[in-house]
C-alpha cells in the first residue's frame, strides 16, 4: 500500500514536468509577450533592452524556462511578472474560495444525485426514473454559466435572497455552488442510477431479501455499497475539476477563486501565474485522484489486494459517465 | 416456415449500418434530436435567405434597443437595436460550425494517435503517445482551452482549433482500447499472414471494427465542444464582436440583467436545445450501436 501511495506521487513529477514545459512555452512564445504588455508608446531603446535583460527576454526561451524550473526544484514557484508578487502567495489566497465551491458544489450534488439515482434505479422505467432521466439530461445540456445566470436573476435581483456575485460569508456561497453542482449532478444522477441497475440485479439480493433483510436495508446497505465504486470515481473527478476552478461560474458571480486568477492573467501573458497555478492545479488534481483511488480499497476492501502487487495504473473501475 | 424465412432474409438483406439505423429508428429521444440537429443544420446554412447579415445581424438600429418581446421582435432587440431572433438565427452557424470543426479535428489527430498505441501497445510508440496524452489530459480542459486559445488569439478559427486539441486526449484513449480488443482477435492474424501492410492493417481491417464506440464519443462530445466554445467566447476569448455567436451574446446580457433578462434568456436557450440534440443522438446511438448496453 505505502509503495503504491510512493510511487503514484513519483509518477506526477514527469506529469508536472510535461505540464509545465508545455504551458511555459505555450504562453511565452505566443505573440505580444510581457515586455510588449509593459512598455509604453514612447519607451526609448534603451528601456526596451533593460526591460528585455530584467525579464531574460534578451536570452532564448530555453534560458527562462530552466531558469523557472530552476526555482520550481527549490520549491519557489517565481513572482508575478505584473504584480512582482510571489505566485505561491498569490494562489494560496485564493484557494480557500475556490475549495468553498468546489466543496459546496460536490455537496449539493451527493444530496441530490444520489437517492435520485437510486429511486430511478429501484423504480427502473417508472414516472419517477423517466423524470429524473429527463432532469438530468437536461442538467447536462445547460451551460452552467447560462444557470448562473438564470440564478442570479431570479434569487438576487427578483427575490433577493442572496448576492449576485462577490465573497461575502455562506449566502454568497449558495448560488455559485448550485450552478456547480447542478452539472455534477446530471452525471451522478446517470452514474448512480447505472451503476444502481446493475448490481439490484445480482444473487446475492436476492438472497439478502430471502433471508428477510427488509428491502430499505437491502438497497441502502448491499446494494448501494457494491454501487459505489463507480459513484466515488465520479465525485472524485468532479472536486477535481472543481479544485482546478470553475472559471465560468467564477467569472459570473466575480469570485475571487483560482479560476478567475488564470483568466485575468492569461491575457496579460504572465507567464509564471499562469504556469504556476496550472501546475499546482494538475497536483492538486493528481492527488484527489489518488485519494479517490485509495477509497476504493475502504468501500470495497476486495480491491486492497491489487494495491499491494507491481502495478501503478489507477485501478481500472471507471464506468463510462452517462 | 415461409414467412420465418422471409424475416430471417430481410435481417440478412440488413447491412450493419442498416441495423443500427433501424434500431436508432424507435428510440424517440433519438429521433427527435436528430430532427433538432437537421433543423439547425439548415437554418445554419440558409442563414443568409432567413436574415439580412448587414441589416439585421450586424446593423445598429439605436432608437429600437432593448425592446422587450413583441410582435415586430419576437425575442426583443438588444442594447444595440439588433433583433435577438435575428442574431440567434445566425449564430447557429458559429455554434454547429465550431462544435463540428473542433470535433472534426480532435477526431482525426486522436484516432490516428490512438491506433497506433493500440496497435503497436507495449512498445515506445505507445509509451511516447500515452505519456503525452496523459500530460495533455492532466489540465484541465476548459483552463488548456483558454490558454492556447489566448496564445493563439481570439478568433473563430483559434476558437476551433483550442476546443479541438484539448479533446484530442479522449479519442487517442477511446480509440486505443478499441483497437487493443480488435487486435487481439483471429482476422486480423491472418490479415498478416497473407502479408498485407501494417498501415494497410491498421486502416482497412482494425479502425472499421473500432467505429462503434468513436461514433458514440463524437457525437457526446460536439455537444460539449458547443459548451466549450460558447464558454470560451463569453469570457470574451472566441468569436470576436459584431458576430452573433450565441456565448458572446450571453456575455452582453450579463450586463442586462436587471430588467431585460430576455436578453439573457434567449441565446442560453439556443445553446441547450442544440447540446440537449446531440446529447439525446449520442445516447441513443450508444443503445442503438451496443444493444447488451441497453437495460
Amino acid at each position: 500500500m505505502h509503495r503504491y501511495i510512493i510511487k503514484r506521487i513519483l509518477l506526477l513529477i514527469p506529469v508536472i514536468i510535461g505540464v509545465s514545459f508545455m504551458i511555459y512555452f505555450i504562453m511565452d512564445l505566443a505573440p505580444g509577450n510581457i515586455i510588449t504588455q509593459l512598455v509604453g508608446e514612447d519607451a526609448t531603446e534603451e528601456q526596451i533592452e533593460a526591460l528585455k535583460h530584467e525579464y531574460g527576454y534578451d536570452r532564448s526561451v530555453f534560458y527562462r524556462y530552466g531558469k523557472y524550473m530552476l526555482g520550481l526544484l527549490h520549491g519557489d514557484l517565481g513572482n508575478s511578472y505584473i504584480t512582482k508578487k510571489p505566485v505561491w502567495d498569490m494562489y494560496i489566497t485564493r484557494l480557500p474560495k475556490t475549495l468553498w465551491l468546489a466543496l459546496g458544489a460536490s455537496v449539493v450534488a451527493i444530496l441530490l444525485s444520489i437517492p435520485l439515482g437510486i429511486a430511478s434505479a429501484v423504480r427502473s422505467g417508472s414516472l419517477i426514473d423517466n423524470s429524473c432521466m429527463v432532469l438530468a439530461l437536461l442538467g447536462l445540456s445547460m451551460p452552467n454559466f447560462w444557470l448562473g445566470l438564470l440564478l442570479i436573476i431570479e434569487f438576487s435581483l427578483n427575490l433577493g435572497w442572496f448576492p449576485s456575485g462577490g465573497y461575502s460569508g455562506f449566502t454568497s456561497v449558495i448560488l455559485p455552488a448550485i450552478t456547480i453542482g447542478t452539472g455534477h449532478m446530471a452525471v451522478m444522477t446517470r452514474t448512480t442510477r447505472s451503476s444502481m441497475i446493475d448490481v439490484i440485479r445480482q444473487d446475492y439480493l436476492r438472497t439478502a431479501r430471502a433471508k428477510g433483510v427488509s428491502e430499505n436495508k437491502v438497497i441502502t446497505k448491499h446494494a448501494f455499497r457494491n454501487a459505489f465504486i463507480p459513484i466515488l470515481t465520479i465525485i472524485g473527478d468532479q472536486l477535481a475539476i472543481g479544485i482546478g476552478g470553475a472559471v465560468l461560474t467564477e467569472t459570473v458571480f466575480a469570485w475571487p477563486g483560482v479560476g478567475r486568477l488564470i483568466i485575468d492573467y492569461v491575457h496579460q501573458r504572465d507567464v509564471p501565474v499562469v504556469t504556476g497555478a496550472i501546475i499546482i492545479t494538475t497536483l492538486i488534481t493528481g492527488i484527489v485522484h489518488l485519494v479517490v483511488d485509495l477509497l476504493y480499497a475502504v468501500v470495497d476492501p476486495r480491491i486492497k489486494g491489487k494495491y499491494s502487487r507491481k502495478g501503478t495504473k489507477r485501478i481500472k473501475v471507471r464506468k463510462e459517465a452517462a | 416456415m415461409a414467412r420465418q424465412q422471409l424475416v430471417s432474409r430481410q435481417y440478412m438483406k440488413r447491412s450493419r449500418a442498416g441495423e443500427v439505423w433501424h434500431r436508432l429508428k424507435k428510440n424517440k429521444g433519438a429521433m427527435i434530436g436528430l430532427a433538432i440537429i437537421v433543423m439547425l443544420a439548415l437554418v445554419a446554412i440558409f442563414a443568409d435567405l432567413l436574415v439580412d447579415y448587414e441589416k439585421d445581424v450586424i446593423g445598429m438600429t439605436l432608437k429600437d434597443r432593448l425592446q422587450h418581446p413583441s410582435k415586430a421582435h419576437i425575442m426583443g432587440t438588444d442594447d444595440l437595436g439588433r433583433d435577438i431572433f435575428a442574431r440567434l438565427l445566425y449564430g447557429s452557424r458559429f455554434s454547429l460550425s465550431v462544435g463540428v470543426v473542433a470535433v472534426a479535428i480532435a477526431v482525426v489527430a486522436g484516432v490516428i494517435l490512438g491506433a497506433f498505441a493500440g496497435y503497436y501497445s507495449g512498445g515506445i510508440v505507445e509509451d511516447i503517445i500515452m505519456r503525452f496524452t496523459d500530460i495533455f489530459a492532466a489540465v484541465p480542459n476548459m483552463l488548456m482551452a483558454i490558454v492556447i486559445v489566448s496564445a493563439l488569439g481570439a478568433n473563430t478559427m483559434n476558437l476551433m482549433i483550442s476546443v479541438g486539441v484539448t479533446s484530442i486526449p479522449q479519442f487517442v484513449r477511446t480509440t486505443r482500447a478499441a483497437v487493443l480488443t480488435v487486435t487481439g482477435q483471429e482476422y486480423i492474424e491472418s490479415a498478416r499472414a497473407i502479408g498485407e501492410s501494417e498501415t494497410k492493417i491498421i486502416f482497412k481491417h482494425i479502425l472499421p471494427n473500432c467505429l462503434s464506440p468513436i461514433i458514440v464519443r463524437v457525437t457526446l462530445r460536439v455537444s460539449s465542444a458547443i459548451i466549450s466554445a460558447s464558454s470560451l467566447s463569453f469570457l470574451g476569448l472566441g468569436v470576436p464582436a459584431p458576430n452573433p455567436e450565441w456565448g458572446s451574446m450571453l456575455s452582453t446580457g450579463r450586463a442586462y440583467l436587471r430588467g431585460y433578462s430576455y436578453m439573457t434568456l434567449f441565446p442560453g436557450l439556443a445553446i441547450m436545445l442544440t447540446v440537449l440534440a446531440f446529447n439525446m443522438v449520442g445516447d441513443g446511438l450508444r443503445d442503438a450501436l451496443d444493444p447488451k448496453l441497453k437495460k
